[in-house]
């Protein structure tokens, strides 16, 4: 954060940004469909962050408070097992989104996001969603049905693992039983 | 490599640093700050209509301009409405101010002969004496303190003029401004901090909103009661009351001490003082033990009992500020504390 920046968003004074939230806002599919109005009135309930290379932006067991959508650069989501390792459970990119399940309850992040490179999130938070929702209770409602798309497909997908594992570990012990 | 708890350390000193900081600016600013603190205030009640009208279709600026505009006019209706209402109120009480006088003088001079009948040694002369030696010293006095005064009504003026032009801007560049802020907060703490700043706008949101319902409640009741009682300009008596009531208890004293004054000088020293103070204390009653506890102790998140220990030591500390800051300041301490709370455990938990 450098000061121009603060300077230039308390008086609109100093270098144009390159940029805006609306044009990020409007390349996400996520948001795709969405009129230039609902776009206008996302813009301002939405916080665009920038991480340095290796910078946390949130960690497992941390209060959540709402999700984020990579903008550029690359995310990984990874986990801590029990010999204090950590596994890199997916590596986000551009328009992938992550800690949306912190939009719908106020369960602790399952797992740490850190930034592969220089990389910008758009942050989108619980306060801001539920007030949103409440003025725009279409755009609200267009938001959490993309949410809900995404986290029931990585349920569907995370089923499909779980029925793939009981056939390995029959394969596996079959396999045992030949030899 | 710094870990994350001496990097807590550090965050706690810059958080200290920028406390310290802002405390000694504010402290070395004092009255000029005072434009700006207010502007801050009617900002902060006015910006949920900005953005209602906002939500209308009309842009930031186009919903600032329409809410000065409505207020503008608004308050030149009144002013029309209410003009010949108080022009005719003001001529009944010309009318009625050489009675009000003629009674007052009258028990003055009763209470006088009492007093000298009592206490003889006490001679007229010298009571006169010393009246218009008091009279001489305080216009000599007032004389003397005019320049300050012009100052103080110069002072006045810019505030009335810096208030809404600060205002202006705060509404139309609060969003800006809270993102400014936010973009400054480092990544580790930005939802920690946006948590938090959710949490006390609540908070504080609520508690006006209870404020104003209190004062409102407080207002009807002293109106309704003293009309009832039949005291002259009850109605005027009790919004007074319930405005002033932005100020715990001052309200209900300001609305009984009013009534009983109109009391006796229109109808005398008869039962319905008696029934004056009567009223103004069961609206106290039912204010301090039932409205105050229940809004304020729900809107602060505070229990009822914290709430009256904070107006109580609030008042003692600092006066009509404290007893007015005391309550929301409180709820928001609380929040703070929470958060930094659950931070430092946090990271208490996690390995060095």
């Amino acid at each position: 954060m450098n000061l121009d920046a603060i300077w230039s968003k308390l008086f609109g004074k100093g270098p144009a940004a390159e940029k805006t939230l609306g044009d990020y806002l409007s390349a996400l599919p996520l948001f795709q469909g969405l009129s230039s109005r609902e776009l206008r009135a996302l813009e301002q309930q939405v916080y665009l962050r920038r991480y340095a290379d290796g910078e946390v932006i949130f960690r497992e067991g941390d209060p959540s408070f709402g999700m984020y959508i990579v903008v550029s650069g690359a995310i990984s989501i990874e986990r801590r097992v029990p010999d204090e390792r950590r596994i890199i459970l997916a590596t986000l990119l551009p328009g992938d989104f992550l800690g949306e399940m912190g939009l719908m309850d106020d369960a602790p992040r399952s797992a740490t996001a850190v930034a592969k490179g220089p990389s910008e999130a758009i942050g989108l938070f619980g306060p801001e969603l539920q007030k949103l929702t409440q003025h725009h209770p279409d755009l609200g409602l267009k938001i959490f049905t993309s949410v809900g798309r995404s986290l029931c497909s990585r349920l569907r997908r995370a089923n499909e693992e779980l029925q793939r594992i009981p056939r390995a570990q029959e394969s596996v012990v079959r396999g045992a039983g030949h030899e | 490599m710094i870990t994350p708890r001496q990097q807590l350390w550090v965050d706690a000193g810059v958080v200290a640093a920028l406390v310290i900081m802002v405390g000694l600016l504010m402290y070395g600013l004092g009255a000029l700050l005072l434009p700006f603190a207010i502007a801050c205030f009617v900002a902060y009640v006015l910006l949920p209509i900005v953005e209602w009208l906002e939500r209308r279709g009309l842009t930031r600026k186009a919903a600032v301009v329409a809410l000065y505009g409505g207020f503008a006019m608004a308050l030149a209706g009144t002013l029309v409405l209410i003009v010949p209402v108080v022009g005719r109120e003001l001529s009944v009480l010309r009318q009625k101010l050489p009675q009000y006088s003629d009674k007052a003088q009258t028990r003055l001079q009763s209470l006088q002969q009492d007093f000298e009948a009592k206490f003889p040694e006490f001679e007229q002369a010298n009571l006169a004496e010393s009246i218009t030696k008091k009279a001489t010293d305080t216009v000599a006095s007032a004389l003397q303190q005019l320049p300050e005064l012009l100052l103080n009504l110069f002072t006045l003026a810019s505030i009335f003029v810096l208030i809404p032009l600060i205002t202006w801007y705060l509404l139309i560049e609060s969003r800006n401004i809270k993102k400014g802020v936010l973009e400054a907060v480092p990544n580790r703490h930005f939802e920690s901090v946006l948590n938090l700043l959710h949490r006390v706008d609540l908070n504080l949101s609520n508690y006006l909103a209870g404020q104003v319902a209190e004062s409102l409640l407080v207002g009807i009741m002293s109106a309704v009661g003293y009309s009832l009682i039949g005291v002259p300009f009850g109605m005027v008596i009790g919004i007074v009351a319930g405005v002033i009531n932005i100020i715990p208890y001052v309200g209900f004293i300001v609305g009984m001490v009013v009534a009983a004054a109109v009391t006796v000088l229109d109808i005398g020293f008869t039962i319905t003082l008696l029934h004056v103070v009567m009223v103004g204390l069961s609206v106290h009653i039912v204010d301090a033990f039932v409205i105050q506890p229940t809004i304020l102790s729900r809107t602060a998140n505070l229990h009822p009992l914290t709430v009256l220990m904070v107006l109580l030591i609030g008042g003692h500390l600092f006066g009509v500020w404290g007893v007015i800051l005391g309550v929301p300041a409180v709820g928001v301490g609380k929040i703070v504390g929470q958060a930094a709370w659950a931070i430092v455990s946090r990271h208490s938990a996690e390995p060095a």
